[in-house]
């Protein structure tokens, strides 16, 4: 995939509304067949981007290539790109049919093109049959798939999609993340969707693109910008993360022993760091072991198997039901609070801790990521 | 509880009796009226003829009902062609120029209408600003004769009524989803596609209300066709009155007044079509 010349390229390119920054060098390239997701908080520029790329507004500097040639100054009607807009834009006055064939018809194809057509682009969406309806007697999933078929209908090089599932509730959410997904797999149409949610972002896409106050942080894998967060602002917008600050003891080979409070503690880190360095560490809630100091009393082998490092000492809160798993607040006694999740025991379908229960709180050793301290 | 449905059904009955004696007994009457003859002894004998409608339609009086219609038609398309541009930029403009723009729209009904049209004397007759300036330019030699004819009726109706077509169309343009606009875009349409295809069938409920605000008037405001069209009748509206108050030929007025009302509600009709044909929650 990515042998090949990028579909869209994004250089240098920024976007100012009078003395507002929407955009600031962004590059980007996206290759042909790419499910990408521009990741971010509302207000942080990913839907001017996507209008950028559609053609609504102009850059203010910078470069759009699509497919190879320059697109600045044209129009969005003669880019080779379609967009699935947010509450969809549905024409109210236009059965299914001629909202889907509007595409086609304005290309001029021939009246049996245009059945052929509309006719595989519902099917693709499974909405065969509702040819004659108006987008105001859909429902909400069903004027989403027609905004999709709308749009796939072109066969767009590029299929751009603002937000298309905000409005859906949260299991037509789900499935519609699945359809989307595999049509973009069977059409091999390059899609690239603007998204707040990261669980959306990471179930649909093959690269993300993590986009805070008009700048790129982060592009990579989903499992990339999950499990190796470039800075603390990734890490907590992709996820729940607890949070220690330490300084760097000393650097052993590939380790780095950190004193973390009153514990010396053995990580890993492929960043670089020297002596003395201020740093954070980083630790998932399904990454803690949190174990109660009863059972570490009745049971040495549990305690010589957490790290070498030691433990923090610490006093359950609260724990919260989440279905398959349970999330446990612990505060330690530093004066930090700390998130924990644990799985249920499979014999045992009961939250295993109280409140008021001391414990000993660590980590699955090589887990954690290291980022340099942030203030 | 109890007074507040006693107040209730005071006021409502004090509406209703408001309507029936000012609205729709009046109008009543009039259809009555319509059916019978004059006599002189009587304004009105009642009876029940059709006579009075078929003399609408004899050519002496066919010929002012049609010229009539023509000149609100020529009224309403002008004004819509003119309107429409304006409403749009109207649309467009940010918001603290488009509040100055709509006053300036609104300016004109702080004057009696009545006023404005003695005021189109001055600019239209032949020592008026108009004939005047081109005089000065060099353009003519002699004063154009503007006033007292069908142009000078045209003008004043398309002056009175234009601002009828513009609010209704800003309303309907205003209104309009930015993002249809975009989408037809999008999909390949050209700026004039999207406008023929999208935005006209999308403001249609305002194009079709300020039609009418424009229309309906443009058939019945006399004193527009006395002043600045002399002492001939050419609307419906003259012609009416000219029935009531000069020929004293009540039935036939009432014919004429009774045809008139049904043109608008055939309009109104269309208007309410449109509307539901239209209406939708995404953009009502």
């Amino acid at each position: 995939m990515n042998g090949s010349a990028p579909l869209v390229r994004l250089q240098q390119v920024c976007k100012r509304y009078g003395d507002q920054v929407a955009l600031v060098d962004i590059d980007l390239d996206i290759f042909n067949g790419e499910f990408v997701t521009i990741l971010g908080p509302s207000g942080c520029g990913k839907t001017t981007l996507l209008r950028l790329i559609a053609g609504f507004e102009p850059v203010s500097s910078g470069g759009i290539r699509l497919n190879g040639r320059d697109v600045a100054g044209l129009p969005p009607e003669k880019r080779e790109v379609n967009t699935v807009f947010q509450s969809y834009a549905l024409f109210p006055h236009m059965t299914v049919f001629d909202n889907v064939a509007f595409g086609l018809r304005m290309r001029g194809q021939t009246p049996e093109e245009i059945r052929q057509g509309v006719g595989d682009a519902l099917n693709l969406v499974q909405l065969t049959g509702f040819e004659g309806r108006r987008p105001h007697e859909l429902s909400g999933g069903q004027q989403q798939r027609v905004a999709v078929a709308r749009a796939i209908v072109n066969r767009p090089l590029v299929l751009l999609l603002d937000e298309p599932l905000s409005a859906l509730d949260y299991r037509l959410r789900k499935q519609m993340q699945l359809d989307l997904k595999h049509l973009q797999r069977r059409l091999g149409i390059t899609f690239i969707l603007v998204t707040h949610d990261q669980e959306e972002a990471f179930s649909m896409s093959d690269r993300v693109v993590v986009l805070n106050a008009g700048r790129i942080v982060q592009a990579g894998t989903p499992s990339e910008v999950y499990e190796q967060p470039r800075n603390l602002y990734v890490a907590r917008f992709v996820g729940e993360i607890n949070l220690l600050d330490g300084r760097v003891e000393r650097i052993e080979d590939e380790r780095v022993v950190l004193r973390v409070d009153h514990l010396n503690v053995r990580v890993k880190s492929n960043r670089s760091f020297a002596e003395g360095d201020r740093v954070h560490v980083l630790l998932r809630p399904e990454d803690l072991r949190v174990e109660t100091l009863r059972d570490l009393a009745d049971n040495p082998a549990l305690k010589n198997s957490f790290t070498d490092g030691g433990y923090f000492l610490g006093t359950v809160q609260e724990t919260i039901y989440k279905g398959a798993t349970y999330d446990v607040a612990v505060l330690l006694d530093n004066g930090r609070p700390i998130m924990a999740t644990e799985f249920f025991n499979a014999e045992d379908a009961t939250v295993y801790f109280r409140p008021g229960d001391r414990v000993a709180v660590s980590w699955v050793e090589g887990w954690e990521v290291l980022l340099p301290y942030e203030g | 509880m109890k007074d507040s449905r006693f107040f209730r059904r005071v006021v409502v009955a004090a509406i209703l009796t408001w309507m029936a004696l000012f609205a729709f007994g009046p109008n009543l009457l009039v259809l009555l009226a319509s059916f019978g003859h004059t006599t002189g002894a009587a304004f009105v004998e009642p009876g029940f003829s059709l006579h009075n409608y078929l003399r609408l339609i004899e050519p002496s009086y066919g010929r002012i009902l049609l010229s009539s219609l023509w000149l609100a038609g020529g009224v309403t398309i002008i004004c819509l062609v003119c309107g429409y541009p304006f409403a749009a930029i109207l649309a467009r403009t940010r918001p603290p120029w488009r509040n100055w723009l709509l006053l300036l729209v609104v300016i004109p009904f702080w004057t009696n209408s009545l006023v404005r049209t003695y005021a189109m004397i001055a600019i239209l007759n032949a020592n008026g600003i108009v004939n005047r300036l081109l005089l000065a330019t060099g353009l003519i030699q002699v004063p154009l004769p503007m006033m007292y004819s069908d142009g000078a009726v045209l003008a004043g109706l398309i002056y009175a009524l234009l601002p009828f077509m513009v609010l209704p169309l800003y309303a309907a343009l205003e209104r309009l989803d930015q993002r249809y606009v975009e989408a037809a875009r999008d999909l390949g349409a050209t700026p004039a596609k999207t406008f023929v295809r999208i935005i006209v069938p999308l403001t249609l409920p305002g194009i079709v209300s300020g039609c009418m605000l424009v229309f309906l008037p443009a058939l019945g405001m006399f004193y527009v066709a006395d002043v600045l069209g002399g002492a001939k009748g050419m609307l419906l509206g003259n012609f009416i009155r000219d029935q009531f108050l000069t020929s004293r030929d009540w039935p036939f007025g009432s014919a004429a007044s009774v045809a008139m009302t049904l043109v608008m509600g055939l309009m109104l009709l269309l208007y309410w079509k449109s509307n539901t044909r239209l209406s939708r929650r995404e953009w009502i």
